[in-house]
């Protein structure tokens, strides 16, 4: 009998999104596990956001490896991300604990979009890590989210730019719209037509009609012929 | 019939207005509030902006307030038929803006006499009756470039910062 980590399921649950990169989850109890690939919000309910992963697990003889479904409601089978220093973390989360109490608008860059941007620039991946964590566990309010969103399209750091485009097209799935808002901004800012497909099968489900706009907006900016090359460095 | 557009200082603000809230139990003549705190007075008065009904207009008032910003971001605005204002109760007074864009400053009027209540009747109108809409960050780009292309602009009353000009010329 293949062992079961406490709190994985494994779910028949598909889909075409493509696994965050080099993304490795801390080990649990006997298991390694890898995440091979991102599963949407269930679109009905908009309720879950998961992984399906693989794990690899010590048998009395041998390592098996099985694929199972972690989903983000049921999340004890994750940990949240942790480095030899837990630094970025504890950075990262008193980054987004200071941001409830900032006043948000767009015209002005908050303290907290600067923040943000020199933790990535310090931790990059790291901080990666714990941003998601905190986003996609729904560990911090909506509107904190959909500034970090909005602001890890404007960052400039290249090595981190895959890890920042997959948490933002995984977030167009997110339960909250004023999340989803925040990931449609931040895509537009990377202006990347690799976020197509994502975009257009959040639209098929968007129930909100501002928000079905602005992504409709994005699509066509993506199916732009030029690229918009806004960085100042 | 003319519009009425009012700058969103955050969609998200406007998205899940009720989150919270039993929507229930908030009687008809109260609402959420966090639109309310999107609506920021000065002297009891709300800056707003008339649009031509063929929204002919729109674009180049859009242009005016996000120049009129120092960041280059998202611009959001609710759009909404100038007589739901005297279903509401609500008055306006014509007044210059002070946009880089002399004719949009033309288009200023000032919600005026706002009460408590009368703010967030005005929410709640926006929340039920009024069309809301975002402009991303490169499209806000390109219209402040047109618009300065078109001389609508002075480049020189803009507020936006001096590296955000770099990434309009490329937008």
């Amino acid at each position: 009998m293949t062992a079961q980590p406490h709190g994985v399921e494994t779910d028949s649950l598909t889909s075409g999104m493509v696994p965050p990169p080099d993304v490795t989850l801390r080990p649990g109890r006997s298991a390694a596990r890898k995440i091979v690939e991102a599963l949407p919000a269930d679109s009905a309910k908009r309720s879950r956001v998961g992984w399906r992963v693989t794990c690899t697990f010590s048998s009395t003889t041998q390592w098996v490896e099985t694929e199972h479904v972690i989903q983000a409601d049921n999340a004890t089978g994750l940990e949240r991300p942790k480095t030899d220093d837990d630094t970025p973390y504890r950075s990262v989360q008193a980054a987004f604990g200071s941001a409830k109490d900032e006043f948000l608008e767009d015209g002005t860059e908050s303290q907290f979009a600067r923040e943000i941007k020199v933790l990535i620039a310090k931790h990059r991946r790291s901080a990666l890590e714990a941003i998601s964590h905190l986003i996609l566990f729904t560990k911090t309010g909506h509107h904190v989210a959909n500034e970090a969103l909005s602001t890890l399209g404007t960052v400039s750091e290249p090595t981190t730019y895959e890890y920042r485009r997959w948490l933002l097209e995984q977030s167009l799935g997110a339960p909250s719209a004023v999340v989803r808002d925040g990931a449609v901004i931040g895509l537009a800012w990377l202006d990347d037509p690799h976020a197509v497909p994502y975009v257009q099968r959040a639209v098929q489900g968007e129930q909100v009609a501002p928000l079905r706009r602005s992504m409709e907006r994005l699509l066509e900016q993506l199916g732009k012929e030029s690229r918009w090359h806004w960085s100042l460095e | 019939m003319a519009l009425v557009l009012r700058m969103i200082k955050k969609q998200a603000r406007w998205l899940d207005p009720w989150e919270g809230l039993d929507r229930d139990s908030v009687r008809d003549d109260d609402g959420p509030a966090d639109p309310v705190a999107d609506l920021d007075t000065k002297g009891n008065a709300l800056s707003v902006f008339v649009i031509e009904s063929n929204r002919d207009n729109l674009e180049r008032v859009v242009a005016a307030l996000a120049a009129n910003r120092e960041s280059l971001q998202a611009f959001s605005y609710a759009l909404f038929d100038e007589n739901l204002l005297s279903e509401i109760n609500i008055k306006c007074r014509a007044t210059r803006a002070e946009t880089p864009d002399d004719e949009v400053n033309g288009w200023h009027r000032d919600l005026i006499a706002l009460t408590g209540l009368r703010l967030v009747a005005l929410a709640r109108a926006i929340l039920d009756h009024a069309s809301l809409d975002q402009r991303l960050p490169r499209e806000v780009a390109a219209l402040i470039r047109d618009a300065i292309s078109a001389h609508h602009l002075d480049k020189s009353r803009c507020r936006l910062k001096a590296d955000e000009w770099r990434r309009i010329g490329n937008a």
